[in-house]
């Protein structure tokens, strides 16, 4: 059955190749057809036999063979990934020098399309067998300690969830939490339901930066304990908790605060400043910088909030842990009415600094975070 | 810790209790060999990687002449069961550790125990010798030719004393060969089966070649457990996404971690070999192999594995399955053969056999090798040597060809693909532990 697809997946690629007229490419297809069905070889000879009918076809064959391999979560790449290898042995023979070249070539092509990052970094390091100086170990993910956002970013979005519901423990249910999401439903939220769904257990967040892009609970809280996991698809993420926040403003000015939920060990914010690190009040104070969990694994986060206190424990280390009155000396807004406060740590004015009460927000920044396990205690 | 009896024994001094000022008899009590070990002598080992090998005998056991006094494991779970193993043998309290550096950088610790999977052995054992602790090392000794290298410069340029968990060349029973390896190693000597020689390692002469450890191809990637830190478990290995097939009991199923059977029990089977022939110096020159086209990541089985060596001898491997019919030798020369339990061509060989002188006497306590500073019977060196013919099968069989290896450079001969299997990439910084 694999095999059929495979076969109506090459004829249909050729077809969107839009050369499926031209005999000799239809000839191409038989021959992948036949060498598919037959890995892997039994014998030597019988590889040489099947393995030699695809090199002369290369390199479309192997661009073509290239494109009908999938996520791995389809689990429907083993016969691509022996025909592939198979040649890569072949061309590498001493014996079949003539053959390399054509090879490189579709190996070559064949990386720059792929599109899947499993699917890239086997085709890298099957090219570096021929072509030691191709491989650039900072372009092959699967050589990265933390996963490039490629290579974390399809596969992971499928393994992230959660299959059951939320269910408080014994001991969050004594102390009167409440689930705000079970994995199931946004009942208890408002706003965007399109850039945050519910997709296996968790809440997937596609949603961009903006007032009207955010989701927030349809209750207010004043003083309270918000507990939850989160879980970076890729590097980069950036996400944030809005803390006492009207909704459709930016909470991080117009809101008590802002709780910054980023990816902070991401090569792309060497830069960063230490009020922008995760866990931050943000631009108000800097929250202890913490090593993440790689990308691809979940993480606990605790807000408390009472007062003007703001707590924020991670993985069970506590990060942040400070009175924003006192961190802008009372001066949330600058005094003559500008646009720079010499009082708040980023020198911005952050006029909700003392709301009394508010929603809470999830504040997107794009794509790639995921919540699952949210639940609140009010004080 | 006395820093002074530290510094002692990496000093590599012979004298040995030479502080103490009340009598020996007053502190210490009867130790392992029954020599008398004071307290202030007792060593103490440190084991990386607790969820299988490193929780059996060799490893986990603590005595008068070394204690165990930490562990570490990537898994919580493992860990733990460790603690509670201790803790049922009455080792007294273990130190754990996540982060296997710790574990080396222990000054509480003086032998690290590798029982990790064999794509860590290398960067550990390197480190390990960097450290100036001695090292106990699982088999296969290293997952690639090169990182072989690595370690036995490591070992060398900083003195360690360096064991692998094998032992048939110096004791037990040699699998179902029905003998131990010393009276065949008489018999090679002594000439009389002539020379050039082939040995035959099958089913049918007594080893099981465990094909079980296979790997499965399209694993569909699942959440990577709690309790796993998988990033670390993986260290240099190429990240490909969680599935527990891939860890655990059953790694020895991935190119990236380990050889299959032949890299779970190659060592085991081979070594001895190679000090039978004499050839603890040198490689195989060739190796050929019969097998069905192998996956780039999951590892299948194999018909055959031939190895040759310049002055002729071979060494046949023969897949479960795939073994010779009928009574075949396990070792043959011009001049004679010998089977399973001893059966042989030569008359009355047993008794031949006796006559015989008894091998080069061999250091089979590897504490006591600790102590003296002299080189344990089966070391980095010769092991290198029998964990490489292990490793060029398999690069032979992953690009399913023949490969004609030269052993003075270590390199394989007009084959470029082989070479890139020698030294392979590590992911993110592990390569720096290599040197």
């Amino acid at each position: 059955m694999k095999r059929f697809i495979c076969i109506l997946l090459a004829a249909m690629l050729l077809q969107t190749m839009s050369f499926a007229q031209d005999a000799r490419h239809r000839q191409t297809i038989t021959i992948i057809q036949d060498a598919l069905a037959q890995m892997p070889a039994r014998t030597a000879d019988d590889f040489s036999a099947s393995i030699s009918d695809l090199i002369k076809t290369a390199p479309e064959s192997v661009v073509v063979i290239a494109d009908m391999m999938t996520d791995p979560s389809e689990g429907a790449n083993s016969a691509m990934e022996y025909a592939i290898s198979g040649m890569v042995a072949y061309a590498s023979n001493p014996a079949h020098k003539d053959c390399r070249k054509v090879v490189v070539k579709g190996l070559a092509e064949a990386v720059e399309k792929a599109t899947v990052p499993y699917v890239k970094s086997f085709l890298q390091s099957q090219l570096r067998l021929l072509k030691p100086g191709s491989f650039r170990k900072e372009h092959l993910d699967s050589y990265e300690v933390r996963t490039s956002e490629e290579a974390a970013q399809l596969y992971y979005a499928s393994v992230a969830a959660a299959s059951d519901v939320f269910v408080l423990s014994e001991q969050e249910e004594k102390e009167g939490f409440e689930i705000l999401f079970d994995g199931t439903n946004l009942s208890k939220w408002t706003g965007n339901k399109e850039g945050y769904v519910v997709d296996n257990g968790t809440i997937k967040v596609t949603a961009n930066y903006g007032g009207s892009e955010n989701l927030y609970t349809v209750k207010e809280y004043r003083d309270f304990i918000l507990r939850f996991e989160f879980f970076f698809e890729k590097p980069g993420v950036n996400n944030g908790v809005g803390i006492r926040t009207p909704m459709g403003v930016d909470a991080a000015y117009d809101g008590m605060c802002e709780v910054q939920v980023l990816d902070h060990d991401a090569p792309i914010y060497k830069g960063l400043m230490d009020y922008q690190v995760h866990g931050s009040a943000y631009g108000i104070i800097p929250a202890k910088r913490i090593k993440h969990k790689p990308v691809g694994q979940w993480s606990t986060e605790e807000i408390v909030v009472k007062g003007d206190n703001v707590k924020v424990t991670v993985n069970g280390e506590v990060i942040l842990d400070g009175n924003l009155r006192e961190a802008c000396q009372g001066h949330n807004v600058s005094e003559d009415g500008s646009q720079n406060n010499p009082y708040t740590y980023d020198h911005k004015n952050h006029p909700g600094m003392f709301n009394e009460t508010g929603h809470i927000g999830f504040l997107g920044h794009g794509e790639g975070l995921r919540y699952r396990y949210v639940r609140i205690k009010e004080l | 810790m006395d820093n002074g009896r530290r510094n002692f024994l990496k000093a590599g001094g012979a004298c040995i209790g030479l502080f103490t000022i009340a009598p020996r008899t007053a502190f210490g009590r009867l130790g392992g060999n029954n020599d008398f070990v004071a307290p202030s002598d007792q060593l103490t080992k440190g084991i990386i990687g607790v969820g299988g090998i490193g929780k059996s005998a060799n490893h986990f056991s603590s005595d008068s002449r070394c204690r165990l006094v930490s562990i570490c494991d990537v898994d919580s779970e493992h860990l733990k069961s460790g603690v509670d193993l201790a803790s049922a043998k009455g080792f007294g309290k273990l130190r754990t550790y996540t982060d296997w550096r710790e574990l080396v950088h222990d000054s509480n610790v003086d032998i690290v125990h590798i029982a990790t999977p064999p794509h860590w052995h290398a960067l550990m054992a390197c480190e390990a010798a960097r450290a100036g602790k001695d090292i106990w090392c699982e088999k296969p000794m290293t997952r690639t030719i090169g990182e072989g290298k690595a370690v036995v410069e490591a070992v060398k340029r900083n003195k360690r004393i360096f064991r692998l968990n094998t032992w048939f060349r110096f004791k037990d029973t040699f699998y179902g060969l029905g003998t131990e390896v010393a009276p065949l190693k008489k018999l090679v000597d002594s000439g009389l089966l002539g020379w050039p020689l082939t040995v035959r390692i099958s089913g049918s002469t007594g080893f099981a070649w465990k094909f079980y450890w296979t790997g499965k191809t399209d694993l569909t990637p699942i959440p990577v457990p709690a309790c796993l830190d998988y990033d670390m478990w993986l260290g240099p290995a190429p990240f490909k996404p969680y599935h527990p097939h891939r860890t655990h009991q059953t790694f020895r199923g991935y190119w990236d971690y380990d050889g299959g059977g032949l890299g779970d029990m190659g060592q085991h089977y081979i070594d001895p070999v190679q000090y039978i022939l004499g050839k603890d110096d040198e490689f195989p020159v060739k190796v050929e192999v019969d097998a069905p086209q192998q996956h780039p990541d999951a590892i299948g089985i194999w018909r055959s594995i031939t190895y040759t060596y310049a002055d002729g001898c071979r060494i046949i491997l023969e897949g479960e399955g795939f073994e010779s019919a009928g009574r075949v030798p396990y070792i043959e020369g011009p001049n004679g053969k010998v089977f399973q339990n001893f059966e042989s061509t030569i008359p009355h060989v047993m008794d031949v056999i006796n006559e015989l002188p008894d091998p080069a006497p061999q250091n089979t306590d590897f504490i006591d090798c600790v102590r003296s500073r002299e080189k344990f019977a089966l070391n980095e060196a010769n092991g290198h040597h029998s964990s490489t013919i292990v490793n060029m099968g398999v690069c032979a069989l992953r690009l399913g060809r023949t490969l004609h290896f030269n052993p003075k450079t270590q390199r394989f001969i007009g084959d470029e693909a082989a070479n890139l299997l020698i030294n392979q990439p590590m992911r993110g910084d592990w390569a720096n532990y290599l040197k």
